[in-house]
């Protein structure tokens, strides 16, 4: 056994409380009014009384705010907005992986044995600017060469599929499994941006036609409509429109603390039971253009922290960012072999109802991607299934028990898994 | 280095950051960029030139490419960008 598989915390933590805010283009709201939504959200997720002046200590994630909304140092703003000053707030920024370092900043704070209780959360605020400025602000968090070359998220999405479909045989049918599977969780999520299945998606397009008195499309069922090139523009190759997350503002919120006073806040709180954290280098340095190396680290430490493996894991949140994504991250955890995870999809593996369903939220794909927040409301979502309170979209289960969520940020520069287990 | 290798993987964007909308790229003009092997075993991300991007499926892995260096003003600076173009080799097509 290496030595990123025995790492242990000093001090266990549990999550006691979990809430984030509607996830959509919301521009009624500022980041400090969707982070409020996310705490108030979180605080009735508390099942015992909670005293927010117990909180000890703040980990916010965001990615660039600083471009999006012109203000950055959101550590000070949030904690004024909660009343919580002078109690130390601190701002983490790993790209889309922004809350899922807040997350492990936060149960190192409290494993450390310095602090008993302690607020994550992560905001992002996007949608005030044109669809070209945020692809510009979200470049920020590729490698530089990537840029200086001309490259885009979807971009290096569209390379890294092109790569996994010489490799492994894989077409745009099977990404489209991942955009229909998702729409399709998304329906059931109320907090969900894209909320529709692409099968409604469909039939709302056909009345709107019938409407206008414009010709009524006539697709046959769901990849006929996501092969239309009207319907579904291409982006970069082969990444097209229902390939890629939207452009999302929102926030999420988790509530930490000590284990052993995990109980006066919750009755059914959930155990830490692994992180973990790895770093990459970008396109030009992978050996293999089909696998993310700071994933695989991520999991290899969160897995040896929890003494669990990739069958144990009954559920999980994956950072599919485009679909691409998700293929990758389901192969790189070691939930299906290399090569093998598109067809688990196609199979029907990763459904709601069946082995291991992946992204029941909807994912970063559908629920949306207000990127300094997913990594949180990743674990939003594993808190509500473990407890049985995911409305329609609940895994139908009585035996859940450990649930993970995987974040991303860049290219593939930082990553985090995170296992959370009902005890 | 010779400046000569094969391409690994590439996309064509139809939607390009701004710098490159300015130079004329975007729906109706794609633009190609890539990770390309050097013969040196060394792998680089480039512009991909002189390929067809209205048809992302006739630029497959292995064409040999070879550097050409283009002027062009990316981000805040002004400076060549690591650009490949095809090459013909004796006995390919």
């Amino acid at each position: 056994m290496n030595r990123d598989q025995q790492r242990k915390l000093a001090r266990h933590v549990a999550v006691v409380g979990a809430g984030m805010s509607t996830f959509g283009m919301l521009r009624d709201r500022n980041s400090t009014d969707l982070f409020l939504e996310a705490f108030r959200d979180m605080t009735e997720s508390v099942d015992n009384e909670f005293d927010p002046t117990a909180i000890d200590a703040m980990y916010f994630g965001n990615f660039t705010n600083d471009f999006f909304v012109s203000q950055s140092h959101w550590g000070a703003v949030l904690a004024d907005a909660l009343g919580h000053v002078p109690r130390p707030a601190t701002r983490t920024e790993g790209a889309c992986a922004s809350s899922g370092l807040a997350f492990r900043e936060a149960v190192f704070a409290i494993a450390s044995g310095f602090y008993d209780v302690v607020l994550v959360g992560g905001v992002e605020d996007m949608s005030g600017r044109s669809t070209a400025e945020v692809a510009e602000g979200l470049a920020l968090a590729a490698m530089p060469c990537e840029r200086e070359v001309g490259f885009t998220f979807p971009g290096v999405f569209g390379v890294i599929a092109g790569a996994y479909f010489e490799k492994y045989g894989a077409t745009r049918e099977h990404l489209m499994n991942v955009t229909i599977q998702n729409h399709n969780n998304a329906e059931l999520n109320p907090k969900a941006q894209l909320n529709r299945s692409i099968r409604k998606i469909m039939e709302d397009k056909t009345r709107y036609a019938a409407d206008r008195g414009d010709p009524i499309p006539t697709w046959l069922d769901e990849k006929e409509f996501l092969r239309d090139a009207a319907a579904n523009p291409v982006v970069a190759s082969p990444i097209h429109l229902f390939d890629c997350c939207p452009i999302s503002d929102g926030a999420s919120c988790l509530l930490l603390v000590a284990e052993d006073i995990a109980h006066r806040f919750s009755d059914n709180p959930l155990h830490v039971a692994g992180i973990g954290q790895g770093s990459g280098r970008g396109l030009h340095a992978a050996d293999d253009l089909t696998s993310f190396e700071a994933t695989r680290q991520a999991a290899e430490e969160a897995y040896g922290m929890a003494g669990l493996g990739p069958d144990d894991i009954q559920f999980a949140e994956v950072h599919d960012c485009f679909s691409i994504a998700q293929i990758m991250h389901i192969e790189d955890l070691g939930f299906f072999g290399p090569g093998k995870g598109f067809r688990a999809i196609a199979d029907g593996l990763t459904r709601l109802d069946s082995l291991k369903p992946i992204n029941t939220s909807g994912g970063l794909k559908c629920k949306g991607h207000p990127v300094g927040a997913t990594g949180a409301a990743q674990l939003v979502e594993v808190w509500l299934q473990l407890r049985q309170e995911a409305g329609r979209r609940q895994i139908p289960r009585d035996d859940l028990r450990i649930g993970a969520a995987h974040n991303l940020g860049g290219t593939g520069g930082t990553s985090t898994f995170t296992i959370l287990e009902r005890r | 280095m010779k400046g000569t290798g094969r391409l690994v993987a590439t996309t064509c964007i139809s939607v390009p950051p701004p710098a490159l909308t300015k130079e004329g790229y975007g729906r109706s003009n794609p633009c190609c960029t890539g990770v390309v092997e050097l013969d040196e075993s060394v792998r680089v991300v480039a512009r991909i030139e002189g390929v067809n991007t209205q048809d992302p499926d006739s630029i497959s892995a292995g064409m040999p490419v070879e550097i050409v260096f283009h002027d062009a003003k990316m981000i805040s600076r002004s400076k060549p960008v690591v650009t490949f173009r095809l090459r013909s080799v004796p006995g390919e097509r």
